[in-house]
């Protein structure tokens, strides 16, 4: 590991609103320059930018904004200020006659940690900020750091999660799914560093890496905006119908990681079932460590897709889940967080390979 | 001949103008004499490069391309930028599948040559 380097690991931050008005357009009316001013808070701008009935996709210097009729989804790298951007947009929300009744904030482990800036140093004062942040109205709240127990201290990454309802039972019908990778493949990397002199802007650097990576197999029918950042890097987000999906690429050797997360229906109404797209983004990077964050919204929790997703990423993958932890959150519903390493590079403590 | 008269007095007069101006469709109309001046070999109106930006008012990302188009348009004054609300013309954007926005689609001699899809300033430009 290097000692300082870009920190891939995204803080995600989730607002969902209830209508008071007829409006079916919703968020997607707040005029962009206040979106401008609240990145800018942030510490973010918009580099590129697609819409389709259902949403708005912007992708950002340091990862994404999706914006639908009432629902934002927001996710930032780096050492962005992301939870500055609650009551901003809570504010604008509001001036719609939208009301806020559902928030989710969640993040990995950095691997960076002492290189951000307040309160992102630590969990509980994330928390705190994000607390001071919402209306009492959001009632059910809870906050959890869900920390695999293996021996391997390298890759014990915990998930840390906060969430906040104004009801108990969850409403969103998506299942969302956050995958951390890290320690890439060395050769599937390569893809995402620009070539010298290639005399191709932005996006067409882009439109090459997602095809060199197999990025645009991974959902055929998803348009793909993407963009190649200077030297390297690569961001994209997908536009499928009401569906979302979106990756981050920091290729460096010493901090690499990648990130996928889409929302998508347990059943498989022709977009591919979930093993088969956590397979086929997964095998793009080949990490030697990622983990699986899943959050079951509205969908009664069903454990047999869980040991479905592990069994096909052995298969397929050969990777071997180190270890699977499920928790509960009023108004978000399950959450399970699984830790997955190659069966045949087991670090034990002591060095050796198993 | 008189026909062809009348179809060059349809089109706005901002086609005419070597600033490069962006043409608002309003109506139908307005349309099939901005597309069919592309076809039509006349000497007085002929647009030979046009460049349809699909747009729409709950669209974001148009908005966030906007400064740009503006500043692209006045630097290709040959060009005329005909701006289409799909939500005003559905059925010009189904036939040109503008189902993802922004899209501008670039046409020579009345065929489509090249489009580009999504707020991209830097490839617009190319």
């Amino acid at each position: 590991m290097a000692v300082s380097g870009f920190e891939g690991f995204e803080k995600r931050l989730e607002l969902r609103f209830s209508t008071t008005n007829n409006n079916p357009m919703g968020l997607r009316l707040i005029d962009f320059e206040s979106l401008d001013q609240v990145l800018n808070e942030v510490q973010c701008t918009v580099v590129s930018a697609v819409a389709n009935h259902s949403f708005d996709a912007y992708v950002l210097s340091e990862s994404s904004l999706f914006v639908y009729p009432t629902k934002i989804i927001i996710k930032t790298c780096g050492t962005t200020q992301l939870l500055k951007s609650i009551r901003p947009f809570i504010h604008l929300a509001r001036t719609l006659s939208l009301t806020l009744r559902a928030c989710r904030y969640s993040r990995g482990s950095f691997i960076f940690p002492k290189a951000q800036p307040f309160p992102y140093t630590s969990f509980k004062d994330e928390v705190v900020i994000v607390e001071e942040s919402l209306p009492n109205s959001l009632r059910y709240r809870k906050a959890s750091v869900m920390t695999p127990s293996n021996n391997n201290n390298n890759h014990s990454r915990a998930w840390h999660v906060f969430t906040a309802s104004a009801d108990v039972a969850p409403d969103e019908p998506l299942v969302v799914v956050e995958v951390c990778m890290t320690e890439l493949d060395r050769v599937n990397v390569r893809s995402f560093f620009r070539r010298k002199g290639d005399g191709k802007n932005s996006d067409s650097a882009g439109k090459e890496m997602t095809r060199l990576s197999g990025i645009d197999m991974i959902n055929a029918n998803a348009f793909i905006c993407d963009f190649a950042f200077d030297p390297c890097g690569y961001s994209m987000n997908g536009v499928d119908g009401d569906r979302y999906s979106t990756i981050h690429v920091t290729p460096e050797d010493g901090f690499s990681y990648a990130s996928f997360e889409c929302g998508l229906s347990l059943y498989d109404d022709g977009h591919g079932d979930i093993s088969e797209v956590l397979t086929r983004a997964i095998d793009v990077f080949r990490p030697d460590c990622v983990s699986v964050a899943t959050t079951y919204g509205g969908e009664d929790y069903d454990h047999e897709v869980t040991k479905r997703v592990e069994r096909v990423l052995a298969k397929k993958l050969g990777l071997k889940c180190r270890s699977r932890l499920v928790d509960e959150f009023p108004g978000s519903g399950t959450v399970v967080f699984q830790s997955f390493t190659p069966r045949r590079k087991y670090y034990s403590p002591e060095g050796g390979e198993q | 001949m008189g026909s062809n008269v009348s179809s060059v007095h349809d089109v706005p007069s901002s086609v005419e103008n070597k600033n490069g101006l962006v043409v608002e469709i309003e109506s139908r109309r307005q349309w099939r004499s901005v597309f069919d001046s592309m076809k039509v070999s006349n000497k007085l109106v002929h647009i030979y490069k046009l460049v349809i930006d699909f747009t729409a008012a709950w669209c974001g990302p148009c908005k966030a391309m906007e400064p740009r188009v503006k500043e692209i348009v006045s630097r290709y004054p040959e060009a005329v930028f005909a701006r289409v609300d799909v939500d005003k013309l559905m059925d010009v954007a189904g036939t040109y599948r503008a189902n993802t926005l922004p899209a501008f689609v670039f046409m020579k001699r009345g065929e489509e040559i090249d489009r580009v899809v999504g707020a991209k300033p830097d490839e617009l430009q190319n």
